[in-house]
């Protein structure tokens, strides 16, 4: 079967498919009518502003930021065999520590690099 | 008496005419004037209605999925954004609804009496029936009913509401090539089943080699 001679019989079965009868569709719009009297309508949805947004993301990224640092000096002040080991191999542990903090942290020093 | 509203209340709102944009009418419909429901209903109905037939096939299912999809239209009036057009709107939701009451029928049990009436049914037992004029119609509409739930639905929206697949693509949430795809497939297994089928329907009838 060629693919216009499909597309043709495709239409015209789908078009005589499905015939609504004139009382078939009062009955549905009275019915619907009926229904929506009673039914409550939704107040409109409540987003937040885009300045809201932007303020929400900036305290979310700098609690984030603050976790990391906070958590490096704590594991610096607290841990002595780390300390040691940091002091040791300063490079690797600064390297360490920008992986353990995590994306956020890298994409910190990198805006910092770029704003400076 | 279906208006909700107080008398004065009706009073006030004037008529909504046919003309009006679909946006206005969904302005009047915030405002609790349902007979702007009444309009779009009147304006969107039956193309729902048949999309909604073309995926189920089942009078009595896409009624209720109609009548479910301009119950949203009302309960969601407030949300809807009106500087878009309200026809892939619509359609959406009728797509989903179909979806949902699918999945939901694939959890059910197909009772015994439904079974032996399909069984029973004349368009099954007649032999006769085959050389009917609407045979192949109804051929074609079987195999498309047989299409896994996606394609059905991309070829309902294509070939009978006539959208186009960037429409489709707007109304499912997916990329145009996906649409594509799933056309693609569609009208391959339709296409192998229904020649398969007119093959064995002239052989059976001594149609072939005629013409």
């Amino acid at each position: 079967m060629a693919m216009p001679e499909l597309d043709e019989q495709l239409r015209r079965a789908l078009r005589h498919e499905g015939a609504l009868t004139p009382e078939q569709k009062a009955r549905a719009r009275e019915r619907l009518l009926a229904a929506a009297a009673v039914q409550t309508m939704l107040a409109p949805a409540d987003l937040p502003s885009s300045g809201a947004l932007r303020r929400l993301w900036l305290s979310l990224r700098a609690l984030s930021q603050c976790g990391g640092a906070i958590r490096s000096l704590h594991l610096l002040a607290v841990d002595e065999d780390r300390y040691q080991r940091a002091s040791s191999c300063r490079h690797a542990y600064l390297l360490k520590s920008i992986m353990a903090v995590g994306h956020t942290a890298q994409s910190h020093y990198v805006f910092s690099f770029y704003r400076c | 008496m279906l208006s909700s509203g107080s008398a004065t209340e009706a009073e006030t709102l004037p008529n909504p005419t046919p003309d009006e944009s679909d946006a206005a009418l969904i302005a009047r419909l915030c405002s609790n004037d349902l007979s702007a429901l009444g309009l779009l209903f009147d304006r969107y109905y039956p193309q729902i209605y048949r999309t909604a037939y073309a995926i189920l096939r089942d009078s009595a299912v896409a009624e209720d999925i109609a009548q479910d999809c301009f119950l949203r239209l009302h309960q969601y009036a407030r949300r809807i954004d009106t500087s878009l057009p309200l026809a892939p709107w619509l359609y959406r939701v009728t797509v989903n609804l179909s979806y949902t009451w699918i999945s939901r029928r694939r959890n059910r049990r197909v009772s015994l009496e439904a079974l032996v009436d399909q069984l029973m049914s004349p368009a099954v037992s007649a032999p006769d029936h085959l050389v009917e004029k609407g045979e192949i119609e109804r051929r074609v509409r079987d195999a498309v009913a047989e299409l896994p739930f996606n394609q059905r639905v991309v070829v309902a929206l294509y070939y009978l509401s006539g959208q186009s697949l960037e429409e489709i693509a707007d109304i499912l949430a997916c990329p145009v090539g996906t649409i594509k795809s799933r056309l693609y497939y569609a009208r391959e297994t339709l296409r192998r089943r229904l020649g398969d089928w007119q093959q064995t329907f002239e052989v059976a009838h001594g149609y072939a080699g005629v013409g």
